[in-house]
């Protein structure tokens, strides 16, 4: 169970960070023509029914399915045959490419959060836990506010500071600036409480004799204490942060069209339009939802796992 | 005790301003304001604009506006809604009571089912329940409800089982389409809340089971019943109480966006109406709102912590 989903989350983020390599066509190129079209059927049988390439129809010829058909490109099939993995939108632009650019984007936003929340809960965790006094209770008091505030308010806040149309630069800037707001608290907790008690072990004081300085002590000593502590948070923070970049877009808060995101995918299903002319989009935000699933189910559970063999 | 008790209220109120100036201040040092729009206008002079801003109050420097929000704000008067044109309690009064109406649902479902499910699940008379409850609550934990109420919406506007938003039927209101209406967010609010509560109950339950003093208590002879409502759930209780006030929170903040997918009139869809709109007065008044309901949830948490446990009323 839990080499299928390292696996799956391995593979879903190469499918994601190289996304204009596996996606058959340009995030924004339209096909007018071809606009709200079901998923191109590819078929595995010729006539006769023998196994065979895979291939595509279009005006009554059949073009067989081509791998590296352009520098930097897996698949693809020549014109004027198109291949649509799940349809086409309204505008005839690829779904499945837009829903890998879309990934491409959400996992890069949840990545730089959990990076700034993991950088500034250590930094904060670190100097509450090994200076203590004033510094280390308002630290604790600031992050137990910042806990208890619900997070959607707080995004809103956030984003409240921010011009009413943003970039796609912007857009992972309000995600980022999210996580250097709400996610760093729970990290800066645990390495408080890692440096609280190794710092009175007798190990510190026999460094510290010898001369040891305070960077010496923590990059030597502590550090490699609180490291496997923080690759957990950061699994556990990536995900939460790609939903919440879904959520800004989904609300109209994040990066607007024409660029592909998911929470802009997950708007347009409920478009009438869409009901309409699309049936078949529940698979396109099923596909979303199991991604985002994935991540956050494999993250609890590495959690779990961590917990159960340090504490025994 | 009175004195701790007083003591939280003036830190929530406390707490109450810190968050509303903060607010305050992040609206007004966003670029634009809500005549920024009627600038596009051409048949809008420029002198019209600045007479509406003064009228409204917004060309006068930060300092001054803001004492006298704080002013009206004692008043008990939220300011206006440039929008709507209408006085701001006017227009949240409604959107408050269906806010209330779902959370306060979701609240009771959702703490019914963990403290039911929970106590049950720690008991252990049942392994293998127990396994599926923590397999069940696990999954809910990871699944995007986002995703998850989106489909739903879908899937309400295709079969037509049940109404896919709104709140009111084609005839109105009546408890019936009320209930109709409520069952799908109701019921995506309560999978979002459920699968931490379970958890803490389950563990909570479970720690106080171990604990010596009921094993002494068993050994006495105490009856099964009397064991476990004055024995082992008032032991279990605080760490259920805190949670209280935090599942307060979540709510809150998940109710915004649930609102939002299922056209729930509610506090939610007006927020953002009016932070698109720059709509400074009715925006903050929903912030103020929303914080008032989230420290009064977690004072009354802190008061049934103090009603429960002896060792908190002796220290404070």
């Amino acid at each position: 169970m839990n080499r299928l989903l390292t696996v799956a989350i391995i593979a879903a983020c190469v499918l994601f960070s190289l996304a204009p390599v596996f996606a058959p066509y340009d995030q924004n190129e339209q096909h007018r023509e071809e606009a709200n079209r079901p998923p191109t059927r590819v078929e595995f049988r010729t006539a006769a029914g023998a196994p065979g390439w895979p291939f595509v129809t279009a005006n009554g010829r059949q073009f067989p399915v081509r791998l590296f058909p352009r520098m930097r490109h897996v698949l693809g099939v020549p014109e004027p045959a198109h291949l649509f993995l799940f349809g086409t939108d309204e505008y005839g632009r690829d779904i499945f490419s837009r829903f890998l650019y879309g990934g491409r984007r959400s996992l890069l936003a949840g990545l730089l959060a959990a990076l700034v929340a993991i950088v500034i809960g250590f930094t904060a965790g670190a100097a509450a836990g090994f200076k203590g006094g004033w510094l280390d209770s308002a630290t604790m008091r600031c992050s137990e506010l910042f806990l208890s505030l619900p997070l959607v308010y707080l995004l809103l806040a956030i984003r409240a500071l921010m011009p009413l149309q943003v970039g796609e630069v912007g857009a992972i800037a309000l995600v980022v600036a999210a996580a250097a707001v709400a996610g760093w608290p729970r990290p800066a907790r645990l390495v408080r409480g890692v440096f609280l008690s190794a710092k009175e072990r007798p190990y510190i004081a026999v460094a510290r004799s010898l001369g040891a300085t305070d960077a010496y002590l923590i990059s030597r000593h502590i550090l490699p204490q609180v490291r496997r502590l923080l690759w957990t948070q950061a699994a556990t923070l990536l995900p939460q942060f790609m939903l919440v970049d879904v959520t800004l877009t989904f609300l109209g808060l994040g990066e607007g069209e024409p660029n592909a995101t998911w929470g802009g995918m997950l708007t347009s299903l409920r478009h009438f339009s869409v009901l309409e002319s699309h049936p078949g989009y529940w698979f396109e935000a099923s596909l979303i939802g199991v991604v985002l699933f994935l991540f956050q189910f494999a993250a609890d559970r590495h959690a779990r796992n961590v917990v159960r063999t340090t504490i025994g | 005790m009175l004195a701790r008790g007083l003591y939280r209220v003036f830190q929530s109120a406390g707490l109450l301003l810190l968050i509303s100036s903060l607010w305050f201040l992040a609206l007004s040092l966003a670029p634009g304001d809500y005549f920024d729009e009627a600038r596009l206008n051409p048949s809008t002079s420029a002198e019209t604009i600045a007479k509406l801003r003064d009228t409204y109050g917004l060309s006068q420097p930060l300092p001054i506006r803001y004492g006298r929000w704080l002013r009206s704000l004692a008043h008990g008067d939220l300011g206006e809604s440039i929008a709507y044109n209408q006085p701001v309690s006017k227009l949240l009064a409604p959107r408050i009571r269906n806010t209330l109406l779902l959370t306060g649902t979701a609240l009771t479902l959702s703490w019914t089912l963990a403290l039911a499910l929970g106590v049950w699940a720690a008991a252990g008379r049942n392994r293998l329940a127990d396994q599926a409850l923590r397999g069940i609550s696990g999954v809910l934990l990871a699944t995007p409800e986002l995703v998850v109420a989106t489909l739903l919406v879908y899937w309400a506007a295709t079969t037509g089982r049940l109404p896919a938003g709104g709140m009111m039927g084609e005839h109105g209101g009546g408890f019936r389409e009320l209930a109709i209406h409520l069952a799908l967010p109701a019921i995506v609010l309560t999978a979002m809340a459920f699968p931490v509560l379970f958890r803490h109950v389950r563990l909570a339950v479970s720690e106080s089971l171990h604990e010596p003093f009921i094993r002494a208590a068993v050994a006495l002879g105490i009856s099964p019943a009397r064991l476990w409502w004055q024995y082992i759930l008032p032991a279990a209780a605080n760490p259920l109480l805190s949670l209280f006030g935090l599942s307060l929170a979540t709510l809150l903040s998940s109710s915004l966006v649930v609102e939002v997918i299922f056209g729930w009139p509610g506090l939610g869809p007006l927020f953002l109406e009016s932070l698109f709109a720059r709509d400074t007065y009715l925006l903050l008044a929903a912030v103020v709102l929303s914080s008032l309901f989230l420290l009064a949830g977690n004072l009354c948490a802190d008061f049934l912590l103090l009603w429960n446990d002896p060792r908190i009323r002796k220290a404070g």
